[in-house]
């Protein structure tokens, strides 16, 4: 536990004076997903770190930018609870922090919300080094443009996330794993029938000539409803990998990401299928420059591409938070004046 | 000069009945669900296609005419109270659904689609839109969209912005931005999550793509009376770190449950304190497991009464009470003001004390409604604005009630939202740097600052504006609609 953001203000500030940038790091664990960010120096998070605020019965957890995510989800575990959106821990490692700002969200997230959906608030430094509150700690509240929502995802393009609660859900009494044999056409057409039904679904994927689920929620219910999916049981394991990207298939060169509708028919290149449908992981021969609206895609160790449009607001956006370019630069696919 | 000229220009562009400038016929919209605040708009548009709204926001970005966005009108923090210098563009007429796919779960439609249309669109199919405001009926997706409105059942099924998957939006400089799609999330910043509650400050919303949620096959609603709001209170704890989420948790105070029970004879225990309403939705086996929970912890916290409803007819009389509360305490008193504050649930008691204190103090009776489950209180504040001086007393207390919410950690809005109500409650919940900041987050939208001018953010010079839901007996807009 210890909590130095005076310290990380005063060296915003004195970046800032200088007109040098910083690169916002905590555990470094996201750097062979999303690239390591640029910055003339590195701003360290993960000193700043603690579990400030956890009350269970509010099921809202408080904590500083550095805590480990492994000390937060023990945390959650002794009391019942845990992150709704299954977020990756890349390598057993990951901070509060790196998982708000790169807002990623696990297997479990078409069924039980995005990690976006869980932050209600964060305390942020700008590119002013000025430390500003947003939200807060309950669910319902609009009061405000929801700034927290917005640094959720945007890798540290728009300022130092310093904090942040989570609302976390209570964690299934049972969960049940199996996998039935079946091609990407046919698993595709199966997830969609699956998830357009009442079911207490966490994770649908299919990989390598398998389609991979997931049911998690009260004793009774799942065992009922695993009878009815079928299929031969295998390790949770499967999905903790595929979470974390070690899934071997996830290790693959030139890997892509890319975000669709999730009834898309597969693609030859689709070596696996996540979020029942909505998540292609393809090994292209060739590189992407330009995405569908609506769509968004990732080289495996660079800056996500969205739609061109969007970018000149994007940069405005940028020039809000952060008028000097101090953090990230060159990071967010937007950020090309820096 | 430049309005007679951006009058000419909306002539020439809008056909006879999508422009309306006569005192009479602007009549209608000078106010939304909150009454206290009319203004009678310098003109009305009423576009049907997109391409209509991109050049009225071109007439009046050359012509430097603010303009109002609205969808049904029902909000009730006067977000679309109209200026008098300002265009009210009314985006009711692009009401199509314009596609439902399944397949995706998802459904396309135009901003001024009803709430209520898209789930009964979609219900052959096995769908439902999850979030539902208590106007659903009436009250507009793109106004949700504004708003990020709540309803009873977001505790499991979550806000607006947790149900939008995509959004078309223009901004004022007229660029269009497709955000999101029918797909989950895009990778990198979202803009989607900013444009929720942005209040019509930020983009005018000219398509949602919604995602629909497959409907539950049973449902079951148990009603359990307490003695005591603390008694109640503790059990709401307790069903939730048990690890139930139920679709809605409902609380009602001793003077609502009687109004309630006066007006619809729901068949509610008057002698209760405090009653809980708690709706389960599931397979038929998850909702007979979670009953027992349900009913085990009521029974720990001193229930005297416990009543479950499985069929839809006694659901929908247990539910009328609850959903009559608001114009069953109207009959209490001429007047009354209805606040909208979150807290951390834990601090129900001592939030009821303080307004209870605060009631002796100004002399004034509160009812008390409260979205239980997700800490989302609506004090009901009776009084008579005909009595010299009540009118700002009331707004006094009413104050004072959200300034209690934010100090002990909650926010001075849940679901209505700040529009030009809560403008100096602002002040309380938000310091002069993060104004500052939203200021300029409104600028990277909206430069000129055309975009409902003078809502949902104070200015750091002027703090000052009050106001609230003041509804008048006989006069409340909508009183054919369910008030949570």
């Amino acid at each position: 536990m210890s909590d130095i953001a005076v310290e990380i203000i005063d060296r915003i500030g004195a970046a800032r004076v200088a007109r040098s940038t910083l690169a916002i790091l905590g555990h470094r664990s996201k750097v062979n997903l999303l690239g390591a960010p640029g910055g003339q120096a590195d701003l360290d998070l993960a000193p700043h770190c603690g579990i400030v605020d956890y009350r269970p019965e509010e099921l809202v957890i408080t904590a500083r930018a550095g805590t480990p995510l492994s000390d937060i989800t023990a945390a959650l575990d002794e009391r019942g609870q845990c992150l709704a959106a299954d977020p990756p821990m890349f390598a057993g490692r990951g901070t509060l922090g790196g998982m708000v700002a790169s807002g990623l969200s696990g297997p479990a997230r078409p069924f039980r919300g995005s990690l976006r959906d869980s932050v209600l608030g964060v305390e942020v430094i700008n590119g002013l080094a000025e430390r500003l509150r947003f939200g807060g700690q309950v669910f319902k509240n609009v009061a405000g443009f929801d700034v927290s929502r917005l640094f959720t995802g945007s890798e540290g393009a728009f300022g130092v996330v310093l904090a942040a609660s989570l609302r976390v859900a209570p964690k299934p009494e049972r969960v049940e794993c199996r996998k039935l044999t079946m091609d990407a056409t046919a698993a595709v057409i199966c997830m969609r029938q699956w998830a357009s039904q009442s079911l207490p679904l966490s994770g649908l994927c299919w990989t390598a000539g398998e389609l991979h689920w997931r049911l998690a929620g009260a004793s009774c219910v799942v065992k009922d409803v695993a009878d009815r999916l079928g299929g031969i049981e295998e390790d949770p394991g499967f999905w903790s990998s595929l979470r974390d990207g070690v899934l071997p298939m996830l290790t693959a060169a030139r890997l892509w990401r890319h975000a669709v509708p999730p009834a898309t028919p597969p693609h030859a290149e689709d070596i696996c299928i996540d979020w029942a449908g909505a998540i292609r992981w393809r090994r292209r021969k060739e590189s992407v420059d330009r995405v569908l609206p609506g769509e968004s895609a990732c080289q495996q160790g660079s800056s996500p591409l969205q739609p061109d449009r969007v970018s000149a607001l994007m940069r405005r956006l940028k020039d809000a938070f952060d008028p000097d370019h101090v953090f990230n630069p060159g990071l967010i696919h937007a950020d090309t004046t820096a | 000069m430049s309005q007679s000229q951006a009058l000419a220009d909306l002539k020439e562009l809008l056909p006879r009945d999508g422009l309306i400038t006569d005192p009479a016929g602007k009549r209608p919209y000078e106010t939304d669900g909150l009454t206290a605040f009319r203004e009678v708009p310098w003109a009305v548009a009423l576009p049907r296609t997109r391409e209509q709204v991109l050049a009225i926001l071109a007439i009046c970005r050359r012509r430097r005419i603010p303009i109002v966005p609205r969808g049904a009108g029902t909000g009730l923090s006067g977000g679309a109270r109209p200026m008098q210098d300002g265009l009210l563009l009314s985006l009711a007429r692009l009401n199509r659904i314009l596609e439902v796919d399944p397949a995706n779960a998802i459904a396309r439609v135009e901003p001024g689609v009803r709430n209520l249309a898209i789930s009964e669109a979609v219900a052959k199919l096995g769908f439902f839109y999850a979030p539902d405001p208590s106007s659903q009926i009436a009250c507009s997706i793109g106004g949700n969209v504004a708003e990020n409105a709540g309803g009873v059942h977001c505790l499991k099924y979550g806000l607006t912005v947790h149900n939008v998957a995509g959004l078309v939006i223009a901004t004022a400089d007229g660029e269009v931005h497709e955000l999101g799609g029918k797909g989950w999330d895009p990778l990198g910043v979202d803009l989607r999550s900013v444009v929720c509650g942005s209040e019509g400050l930020l983009a005018i919303v000219l398509e949602v793509i919604v995602r629909l949620t497959p409907l539950p096959p049973t449902k079951a609603v148990m009603l359990g009376a307490f003695h005591s709001l603390a008694a109640a209170g503790q059990a709401v704890a307790s069903i939730i770190s048990g690890g139930l989420i139920p679709a809605g948790l409902e609380m009602m105070d001793r003077l609502a449950i009687q109004a309630a029970e006066d007006f619809v004879h729901a068949g509610y225990p008057v002698d209760a304190e405090a009653l809980l309403l708690c709706e389960l939705d599931g397979t038929e086996a998850e909702v007979a497991s979670d009953l027992l929970k349900v009913e085990a912890a009521m029974q720990a916290e001193g229930a005297f009464r416990l009543e479950v409803a499985r069929d839809p007819a006694s659901q929908t009389r247990l539910w009328a009470g609850r959903k009559a509360a608001f114009p069953a305490v109207g009959r209490l008193a001429p007047d009354y003001y209805c606040m909208d504050g979150t807290i951390p649930r834990g601090r129900l008691a001592q939030v009821l004390d303080e307004i209870s204190r605060l009631s002796d103090e100004y002399g004034l009776r509160v009812a008390n409604v409260f979205h239980a489950g997700d800490g989302n209180l609506h004090p009901l504040i009776l009084y008579d604005a005909n009595q010299p001086g009540e009118l700002a007393k009331v707004e006094e207390f009413g104050g004072r009630i959200l300034q209690c919410c934010v100090a002990v950690g909650g926010t001075v809005s849940g679901e209505h939202g700040v529009g030009v109500e809560k403008l100096d409650q602002m002040c309380d919940q938000f310091g002069s740097a993060e104004l500052e900041q939203f200021a300029r987050l409104k600028a990277a939208f909206d430069p000129a600052g055309l975009l409902n001018p003078g809502k949902a953010i104070p200015t750091l010079a002027r703090c000052v504006e009050v106001g609230g839901m003041h509804v008048h007996s006989g006069s409340e807009r909508f009183k054919y609609l369910d008030r949570f």
